[in-house]
């Protein structure tokens, strides 16, 4: 603190400031750092002015929820996420604007949100159990005005890639990520050509992890000729020497390629490449993850055999930086 | 703001509500948005401008922040951040109630989010009759509201104490 020479204020003169007459819009600032779980569950019982400021729709037109705190994954939340997620929907009144989960997720909540969230311009959903290609299909049908949609999962397809393109017409904005969970050298483009058949307007583009070869992002730069940002991190299936580097350094903006370092990733990718020395996903997840375990040897090894991983592009960090920077929300 | 800079050796008065007043530079005083906009309409640097909602001891710590911030290049990032987070350390809840109530006035954005993010930091993972004890809340709901709020909390294992 800058050093002043004028002393403290008598214990009594901070006892008076009245916190509950703070401005409202300041109020509001405040309780929205707060976060979701943080308003629902405590921040909203304090008194009936930061009550009455958490009902007003505008606070809910970002909802950004986790469905664990930390490592302690499902310990001792004593709350039901799923549900509150419902709530923070409900009091959005169909101003939602940006939902982003952590976690969980279902189909019902997916179709919650499709009922209720039609100005829905931003999707993010990161390890979400329980969400099918059916699941997303549906609700794409319901989000015409959707710009971008962030996924971290294994269990979603080209089937939902399809539907979304398609329903989607405003999309400019994916990332369809997985970590190992797939034999790294198997090769599958149809992800890839289902982006590049009905997502002609995207923009930023990030594959973590996809098994798609030269054939499908050939047929990406073809079908995405808008694309300025292209993230093939762990994409092990391109090479990127020749003609087709040629083409992508000349036509993307903002390159990442397969064996760059993914140490700045904003999510976590140290399940991919490091949790070992953090926890045992055996011990958390309640079933069905074993597959990851077996895949983290042949991940480790490749980033030993790569060696020189952490090749940096400074120019491409912006657009895989921070998920706030760009997509404004304004109508 | 090329003319700011060409200016830079101007200086305005700022008056705080206990009478002190604060020479500041002029670049200094363009961080608040309210000042700047005052600067930019009919009022001139030669008066001494009212600031009748802040105190000396909150207008001090306020144009602390604004002289680092004016005065530090776009290139020092990392070192504003730091600057920022040390500013706010071992703030006591007072201090940063006056603070975050002169940074909405002025018009300091960079400060305002910076005070509110700590506030907010001070709330969360608290049960908030622990945060009705930090901030000194009454606890003014009804008891009608707080049956509203139990009945709403249907995703909890556990009620509203």
């Amino acid at each position: 603190m800058a050093s002043s020479s004028t002393p403290p204020p008598p214990a009594e003169a901070i006892d008076a400031r009245n916190w509950a007459e703070l401005p409202r819009d300041v109020t509001a600032m405040i309780l929205k750092k707060v976060g979701v779980m943080d308003l629902l569950q405590s921040a909203q019982k304090v008194c009936m002015a930061w009550r009455s400021v958490s009902k007003d729709p505008d606070m809910w037109r970002s909802i950004h929820m986790s469905g664990y705190v930390g490592e302690d994954m499902w310990d001792e939340m004593g709350y039901d996420v799923e549900k509150m997620a419902t709530h923070a929907i409900d009091r959005s009144c169909g101003q939602l604007v940006e939902f982003s989960i952590k976690g969980f997720g279902s189909n019902e909540l997916l179709d919650y949100i499709g009922e209720r969230a039609s100005q829905l311009r931003r999707l993010h959903i990161i390890y979400p159990w329980g969400i099918s290609d059916d699941g997303l299909s549906e609700t794409a049908k319901k989000l015409p005005l959707l710009e971008e949609l962030h996924i971290f999962s294994g269990s979603l397809s080209k089937e939902a890639l399809l539907n979304v393109g398609r329903c989607c017409p405003h999309l400019k904005s994916l990332k369809f990520n997985i970590r190992g969970s797939r034999a790294p050298y198997m090769e599958y483009d149809d992800e890839a050509l289902a982006i590049a058949e009905t997502m002609p307007g995207l923009h930023h583009l990030q594959l973590l992890g996809n098994n798609l070869t030269d054939d499908g992002l050939k047929a990406i730069l073809d079908g995405c000729p808008n694309l300025e940002s292209l993230d093939l991190r762990h994409c092990f299936n391109v090479n990127l020497g020749g003609s087709l580097g040629e083409r992508c350094s000349e036509q993307i903006k903002y390159l990442r390629q397969p064996y760059d370092s993914t140490d700045d990733c904003e999510f976590d990718m140290t399940f991919y490449n490091g949790y070992d020395d953090d926890y045992s996903l055996d011990d958390d997840y309640p079933s069905g993850f074993s597959e990851i375990d077996l895949m983290s040897d042949v991940v480790d090894e490749y980033f030993e055999w790569s060696g020189g991983s952490d090749v940096f592009e400074p120019d491409s960090k912006p657009y895989f930086g921070d998920d706030d920077d760009y997509g404004d929300d304004d109508d | 703001m090329a003319s700011s800079i060409e200016n830079n050796n101007e200086k305005l008065t700022l008056k705080s509500s206990d009478g002190e007043e604060f020479l500041v530079e002029k670049h200094v005083a363009l961080q608040s948005t309210l000042l700047q906009n005052m600067l930019d309409s009919d009022c001139s640097s030669a008066d001494v401008i009212p600031l009748p909602k802040i105190d000396a001891r909150t207008l001090a710590l306020v144009l602390g922040y604004c002289k680092k911030h004016a005065d530090a290049s776009s290139s020092k990032q990392g070192e504003l951040n730091s600057f920022d987070s040390e500013f706010l350390k071992d703030m006591d809840m007072g201090a940063l109630f006056n603070l975050v109530l002169a940074a909405n006035f002025m018009e300091i954005k960079g400060l305002l989010d910076i005070a509110a993010q700590k506030i907010a930091d001070t709330i969360k993972d608290k049960p908030h009759q622990e945060v009705r004890e930090i901030f000194h809340v009454e606890n003014d709901y009804t008891p009608e509201e707080e049956a509203a709020v139990r009945e709403e909390n249907r995703w909890a294992f556990e009620g509203f104490p």
